[in-house]
Order: structure tokens, then C-alpha cells, then sequence
């Protein structure tokens, strides 16, 4: 054991709170710090016992979680933090993964489920529930969690939708190759890109795919 | 919990623009007719007037002429028959007071006179006066028979014949005149009884086209008020439900809370139980009631949610077995609940679950009402191959509705139910729901025959994370190598490791392009997969690659890049996969997965 785990608790539970300490408290490899009420006194309590991982309750009086969350962040950026929610929210993910969480999770969650979070966040991991996981937009600079369903389509790159467009359409790829004056080996290669990216492998797929995002005509 | 606000009462505008000028317009035409009127009326009396006093004076003239002849001939045959010279003067006095008339009238002459004819007159009343003075000479100088022969002679009667004629004449063409004067009078009135007969008639039709806009105004405006007191009732509703929302919301939240307790409690306690210890299996069971009243806040939840409307992929099918579970809980028992979802494993829209959830909460509610002795509640899903519609239906063996009730059943605040046990808004929050979801509603339902509520909601196609959810799917989404990862953002990088490492491989993360190189040269061990954000700090990424790749390394590689510049595009090549931001993790952990599967090559990395 390198180090024990120093975790701040807070919620406005205090059975919660109790619960959770407890709990966390038979692991040999975390110590619980302290406890807060609310998230103003997290942020007092933060400064006093600097811990390694916060596990923080987002429904609660006072100021919100997550201001709390970014003035304790811009006190000690190597503070981690976990959110616990009753529910799962799309906007609270998305505001948890804007300051960077190392986590978000529902209060469903087995005790296991926090504890593994919690251990996660202190080796600078990440705990979201794998539905949300696969939710999260990679952007410029950032993430965020993707607000609707999207098509495949804008995982290809221009080059790829237009021989997407011309294979749709039952060119053959020697003369797509000639079309573009490029080698039929680099339109082969386009081929595997654009049929992985979409993950569809045969031909009258790719064309119906094609014609519903109005790539080609029927 | 606010209900949809129908938005076509609010176009109950006011027809027309300006009321006051029409006003205006027709009153002036009133008024403009009424002045016609009098002009007309005085118009009328002065040309009667007119007329009378010119009839008046010919007339008089006339009988002036005519009698005065008559005395003088009259006194002249008396003078020359009885040489009284009483007779003479009077004579003279009448021939001279005819002549003064006659001479003032042609010298001024009134409308219609013939001054020829008058001119006529005069000229034989003085041819006639000179015969008689030749009889009066001849009476005084004693021949009294010549004197009375001239009277009676050739002369005389050819003037007397002269001086009838011409006053005939002046009086023939005088009441000539005065009859053309009647008739163009009549001729003029008829022509202003047109234009006042015209102008009546607009004046009427501006009225009667008055009248209609004031009742199309009054209308309006009585639209406009009902509409405005049924968005004041509708605002009381939603702000009453909406209390009960949050109030739900809070009691669902503290609630909760409390569930984490006890469940965090229980496992404590049976932590340290031994596994035989038979308070263990009470302790489960307080874990499952737990789970239970954790079910029953999550509906709390539901109906008090807040904010805008998510959309996202649901899956109908879960939806409504996850719905009909809870339905069982506060359905009575004389209600049976029978569930019909087809073969489909799957059948998604696009939506809102909570939305859809209480669209099936409050169509159970009404039928559940509708069976008061009890019956047979069905929730179906069909979903015709093709059709890209799904129906679902929710039909009970209830009272059903009167064609009335059926009729007005979607109205807001339309209720059979007694005050107090119906909002009314059941059924339009319903409706407003499947509206938002481009959806469509149909009601079927006799007396005595039950209901039946068909919802037609668009399909859309299976997201790719419930794709990889799966279990035939969950196969390949297991990937199995080590992936060098080189991202510069620190916490997309701890996301992407992650996720990466959650779907089997090794990663190794690095922040930099030195970094990367060091790696490289460090490790004798090989990478399945490279993973490359192109905008590393300094913006080496793609450089960094070329000069892997030129040591060797021809396995797969995954380059992410906000901005794909052409120069980038064709550095790298058609060997790359290129991902363009915003990518989502569920598509690059696929790729990946993809990408290092079986039959594909190993690169070694320097």
C-alpha cells in the first residue's frame, strides 16, 4: 500500500454521511478525513483536511455542489472529485463532467461501486455508469455528454462520405479511383475506414445507410 | 408539470384594423343622404312657389287683357250710341290703364312672356282705338248709324280678330312655358331622387357591413377573453400541479436519502453476520423492501420532474415492462393488467422516458377508472415492419364513452370525474406529449364496450450504445492488446483511458509528443493500436506519427483532430483513421474494438 486514500464526505444527510463513512472506513487503503453538511462547509473542511478524493452529494442547501466543487478545484487543482446524486441527471453529468469530475454515480450504486470510484478518482481514473459513458463527446478542449442520438455519419471525414456517396450509388471502386485520380488502394483503404466507422460491412446496407442520410438517390 | 398551452386560442385576433373610420365613413354618408334630403325638400317648395306666382301673374294679365278689350268696345259702341261723354272718359281711362300694362310687360317681360304676342296685342288694341275715334268723330258730328257701322265694319272686326289672336297666342305659349318648366322640374327631381336612391343604398350597405364587423369585433373579442380565462385556469392548474411536483420532487429526494441509509446499514450489519446466521436472510428482505420503496420514489420523481424535455433513444419495450410493474402496484386487484409487446426484443424512439412513462400513467389512470367492477387493462406495442411508425395501445373493458364525451375527451380540464378526483388534464397533458414527440393520437371507444387509445410514435434507428449493450454484441465490444495513447488534455485523457481499459486493453497514456517519442524508444514491446489526438500541445501530433510510422510501426491508428485541414489529410494518408471531433466514446471504444480484432496485424513499435 502506497498511501492511504484521505476522502472529505458531504451530503446533508447525516445517516448518509454516517453510512457512507462507516463504510468506506472498513476499507484498509481509505481513511475518511472528514464529513461535511453542506457545500459551503466543504469547502472550509476541504481547506482544512486537504483530502485526496471528495465524495459529494449534488442535492443539497446552500450554494451548489458543484460551485463549491470548482472554488475547492481552484484551491487544489489534484483534488478529486466524485459526484453521488439520487438520480441520474443529464444536466448534472454534464455540469460534473465540465469541472472534471473523476466520477458521477447514483446513490443505487453498491457500496463496491463507490468504494472502486473512489479508488479510481485517487489514481486519477474515471467512474461514470457505462450507459453515460459512451454518452461523452470528445470536443475541442473538452468533454461534454452528447445531448441526442446522432448518426454515424459525421464520424466520416469529407473525403470518406463523398466515396461513401459514389459506392452507394453501385460505382465500382477502380472507377471511383479514377474518378478522384487517386489509387484504387488508397479507395480500398477508405472503403475499410468508412465501413468500420459506420460498422456496416456489406453493400446494400451501406446503400440504404447512404440514401436515408440523403448521401445518394434511390 | 405545466400543461401544453394550445397556441392557435392566442391567434383569435380581431378582424380589421381601424373600427373608427368605418364609423366615421357611414356616418358622414348618413348625414350627406339627410342633407340631399332637405336641399331637395326646399329645392322642390321654392320651384312649386316659383311656378304658382308665375302662373299667377299671366293668368292675371291675361284676364286683364281680355277684359279691359271687352269694356272698351263695350264703352265705345255705349259712346257712340248715346254721345254721353260719361262714356268717353271712361273709355280713355280703360285704353290707356290696358296699353300702360301691356307696354310694362313688354318692356319688362317675366319668364315664358311672348313679347311679339304681347307686341301684337298692343298694336291692335291701338288699331281698334283708331277706328273708334273716327266712330266717336262721326257720333258727335250727328251721323250716329255711321258711327256705329264703323264699329261693326270690316276694320274693326280685322283688328278685333288681330288682338284675340295675339292674346291667345301670348297665353298659349305662356302656359307652353310653364308646362316645359313643370317637366324639367320633373326631369331634375327624378335625376336627384336617383342619386338620393343611390346614396340610401350605400348608406345602407355601409351599415349592414358595419353591423357584421362589429358582431366579427364583438366575436373576437369575446374569443379573446374566453381564451384569456382558460390560460388563467390552465396557469392556475400547472402552478397547483406544478407544487405538487416539486413537493413530490423533495419528498422523493429526502426519501431517498433515507433508503441509502437503511440499504447502507443492512449491508454493514450483514457484513458481520456469519453467512449462516439466520438474521441474514431478514436482512436481505429489508434490502428487497428497500429496493421496492426505492421504485416508488423514482416514480415520485418522475411526476415531479423538472426542466426542459429530454430526448434521447428509449426503448419502448423496457419502457413499458418497466412501466407495467409499477402499474401492477396501484392497480386494484379486480384489474388485470395484461401486457402485449410483439416479438421485437427492441422497439426505439426518440424521446423522453419520463414524458413517455407519465403519457402511460395517465391513460392507465382513465381506464382504470372506467372500471369500477373491475375488468382487463392491455398495454400493446406494435410495430409494423416498414412502417418506421410504433402503435401503442392502452384499452380497457370500461364504461366507455358517449360520442359527446369522446368528442370533447381531449380538452383540457374536460372531466367526468367528480370535482376534486380529476384535473381533466390527463388526457390533454397526454396529447400534448405524443404531440411533442411527433406523435399522433386516436380514441375508439363505445358505451359499454370500453376504450381504447392507440398512440402512433416514429421509430428511430437503434442507438449504437444499445447496439453494443446487447449480449449477442457484448462479444465484440471486449478488446484485448495494448493501445499507446496520446491525448494532451488531461482529464479527456483519464475519460478515454478509461473507457479503453473498461473495454479490455492495456493503455498506456501519454501527454506530449517528446513523451511519445520516449515511449517508443523505451519500450521493446509492441502497440495494437495508437490512439493520437492531432492537436497535442505544439501540434506535433501528425509529425509524431509520420515518424513513427517511418520506424516501422504499421499497425492501425486512430487520429483525432477538431479541424481536418487538407495538408493534414493528405500527410497522413489513407493508412489512418481519422475521427473528427465531437466524437462520441461509445464509437472510438467500438472502432478501437474494431480495429485490433482478429486478422489484424501487429505493428512493432521502433
Amino acid at each position: 500500500m502506497i498511501g492511504h486514500i484521505k476522502v472529505l464526505i458531504v451530503d446533508d444527510h447525516a445517516l448518509v454521511r454516517d453510512v457512507l463513512a462507516g463504510r468506506l472506513a472498513t476499507e484498509t487503503d481509505i481513511d475518511i478525513v472528514g464529513t461535511a453538511p453542506d457545500a459551503g462547509a466543504a469547502v472550509t473542511r476541504a481547506a482544512e483536511c486537504s483530502p485526496d478524493v471528495i465524495l459529494m452529494d449534488i442535492d443539497m442547501p446552500g450554494i451548489s455542489a458543484f460551485e463549491a466543487a470548482r472554488t475547492i478545484r481552484d484551491r487544489n487543482p489534484n483534488v478529486k472529485l466524485v459526484f453521488l446524486s439520487a438520480y441520474v441527471n443529464d444536466q448534472y453529468i454534464d455540469q460534473a463532467l465540465e469541472i472534471e469530475a473523476q466520477g458521477y454515480l447514483s446513490k443505487q450504486e453498491p457500496a463496491e461501486v463507490v468504494i472502486d470510484a473512489v479508488r479510481r478518482a485517487f489514481r486519477g481514473s474515471t467512474r461514470f455508469s457505462k450507459s453515460v459513458r459512451d454518452r461523452i463527446v470528445l470536443e475541442a478542449g473538452g468533454v461534454r455528454l452528447a445531448s441526442g442520438g446522432s448518426s454515424r455519419l459525421h464520424l466520416l471525414t469529407p473525403r470518406e462520405r463523398e466515396i461513401l456517396g459514389y459506392l452507394a450509388s453501385g460505382m465500382p471502386k477502380k472507377e471511383i479511383a479514377r474518378l478522384l485520380d487517386i489509387s484504387p488502394k488508397t479507395v480500398e483503404k477508405h472503403c475499410d475506414h468508412l465501413m468500420e466507422k459506420l460498422d456496416i460491412h456489406d453493400r446494400v446496407r451501406l446503400a440504404r445507410f447512404a440514401i436515408r442520410e440523403g448521401l445518394t438517390q434511390p | 408539470m405545466a400543461g401544453p398551452v394550445n397556441d392557435s386560442r392566442r391567434d383569435a385576433r380581431i378582424p380589421g384594423s381601424r373600427p373608427r373610420i368605418w364609423i366615421l365613413i357611414a356616418s358622414g354618408m348618413t348625414l350627406v343622404l339627410f342633407g340631399l334630403l332637405a336641399y331637395h325638400v326646399d329645392e322642390t317648395l321654392h320651384v312649386g312657389k316659383e311656378l304658382t306666382a308665375a302662373y299667377l301673374g299671366g293668368e292675371a294679365l291675361k284676364d286683364l287683357i281680355m277684359e279691359r278689350q271687352q269694356e272698351l268696345s263695350l264703352t265705345a259702341l255705349l259712346l257712340v250710341a248715346t254721345r254721353n261723354e260719361e262714356w268717353l272718359s271712361r273709355h280713355h281711362r280703360v285704353e290707356r290703364n290696358l296699353l300702360a300694362s301691356v307696354s310694362a310687360a313688354i318692356a319688362q317681360p317675366r319668364p315664358g312672356y311672348d313679347v311679339a304676342a304681347l307686341t301684337d296685342v298692343h298694336e291692335a288694341v291701338q288699331g281698334l282705338s283708331r277706328v273708334e275715334t273716327d266712330a266717336f268723330q262721326l257720333a258727335a258730328q250727328g251721323n250716329v248709324s255711321a258711327g256705329l257701322e264703323l264699329l261693326s265694319g270690316g276694320a274693326y272686326q280685322i283688328w278685333s280678330e288681330r288682338f284675340t289672336t295675339s292674346a291667345e297666342t301670348f297665353i298659349d305659349s305662356f302656359l307652353g312655358y310653364l308646362r316645359a318648366e313643370m317637366e324639367g322640374h320633373r326631369v331634375h327631381e327624378f335625376r336627384s331622387l336617383g342619386v338620393a336612391v343611390a346614396i340610401v343604398a350605400i348608406c345602407v350597405g355601409m351599415w349592414l357591413y358595419l353591423a357584421r364587423r362589429i358582431r366579427q369585433w364583438a366575436d373576437a373579442f369575446s374569443r379573446e377573453a374566453d381564451a384569456r380565462t382558460q390560460l388563467e385556469v390552465e396557469l392556475a392548474q400547472a402552478q397547483k400541479m406544478e407544487a405538487v411536483g416539486r413537493l413530490a420532487s423533495g419528498i422523493a429526494h429526502d426519501f431517498s436519502n433515507l433508503l441509502t441509509a437503511i440499504r447502507g446499514y443492512t449491508t454493514l450489519a450483514r457484513e458481520q453476520l456469519a453467512p449462516e446466521h439466520p438474521a441474514r436472510m431478514a436482512l436481505s428482505r429489508v434490502e428487497d423492501a428497500a429496493d421496492q420503496a426505492d421504485d416508488v420514489t423514482r416514480g415520485l420523481l418522475t411526476f415531479g420532474r423538472k426542466g426542459a424535455a429530454e430526448r434521447k433513444p428509449v426503448d419502448l419495450v423496457r419502457l413499458l415492462k418497466d412501466g407495467a410493474a409499477g402499474l401492477r402496484r396501484f392497480l386494484p386487484g379486480t384489474v388485470r393488467l395484461r401486457l402485449e409487446t410483439g416479438p421485437d426484443p427492441s422497439v426505439w424512439v426518440f424521446g423522453d422516458p419520463g414524458q413517455l412513462q407519465q403519457v402511460l400513467l395517465n391513460l392507465a389512470v382513465n381506464a382504470r377508472d372506467a372500471m369500477p367492477d373491475g375488468g382487463e387493462l392491455t398495454v400493446s406495442l406494435e410495430a409494423p415492419e416498414g412502417a418506421g411508425v410504433v402503435v401503442v395501445r392502452v384499452s380497457d373493458t370500461g364504461l366507455g364513452m358517449e360520442a359527446e364525451v369522446l368528442r370533447r375527451a381531449q380538452e383540457p380540464f374536460f372531466t367526468t370525474k367528480d370535482p376534486g378526483d380529476g384535473t381533466g388534464l390527463g388526457l390533454s397533458l397526454v396529447h400534448g406529449i405524443v404531440a411533442s414527440h411527433s406523435g399522433s393520437i386516436h380514441i375508439d371507444s363505445r358505451p359499454g364496450s370500453g376504450t381504447s387509445v392507440s398512440l402512433r410514435l416514429p421509430v428511430t434507428e437503434t442507438p449504437p450504445e444499445a447496439e453494443e449493450e446487447a449480449p449477442a454484441k457484448e462479444a465484440q465490444t471486449r478488446g484485448s492488446g495494448t493501445i499507446f495513447l496520446a491525448e494532451g488534455h488531461a482529464y479527456v485523457r483519464d475519460i478515454l483511458a478509461t473507457a479503453l481499459e473498461d473495454t479490455g486493453f492495456s493503455v498506456t497514456p501519454v501527454r506530449t509528443c517528446p513523451e511519445f517519442r520516449a515511449l517508443q524508444q523505451q519500450r521493446e514491446s509492441a502497440a495494437d493500436l495508437i490512439v493520437l489526438d492531432a492537436d497535442l500541445p505544439g501540434g506535433c501530433g501528425v509529425t509524431c506519427l509520420e515518424a513513427i510510422r517511418q520506424r516501422g510501426y504499421s499497425g492501425p491508428a486512430i487520429v483525432l483532430t477538431y479541424d481536418l485541414t487538407p495538408e493534414m489529410e493528405r500527410r497522413l494518408g489513407a493508412d489512418v483513421m481519422v475521427l473528427r471531433k465531437p466524437v462520441r466514446i461509445g464509437d472510438l471504444r467500438r472502432l478501437a474494438v474494431a480495429l485490433t480484432g482478429p486478422g489484424r496485424r501487429k505493428g512493432p513499435v521502433a
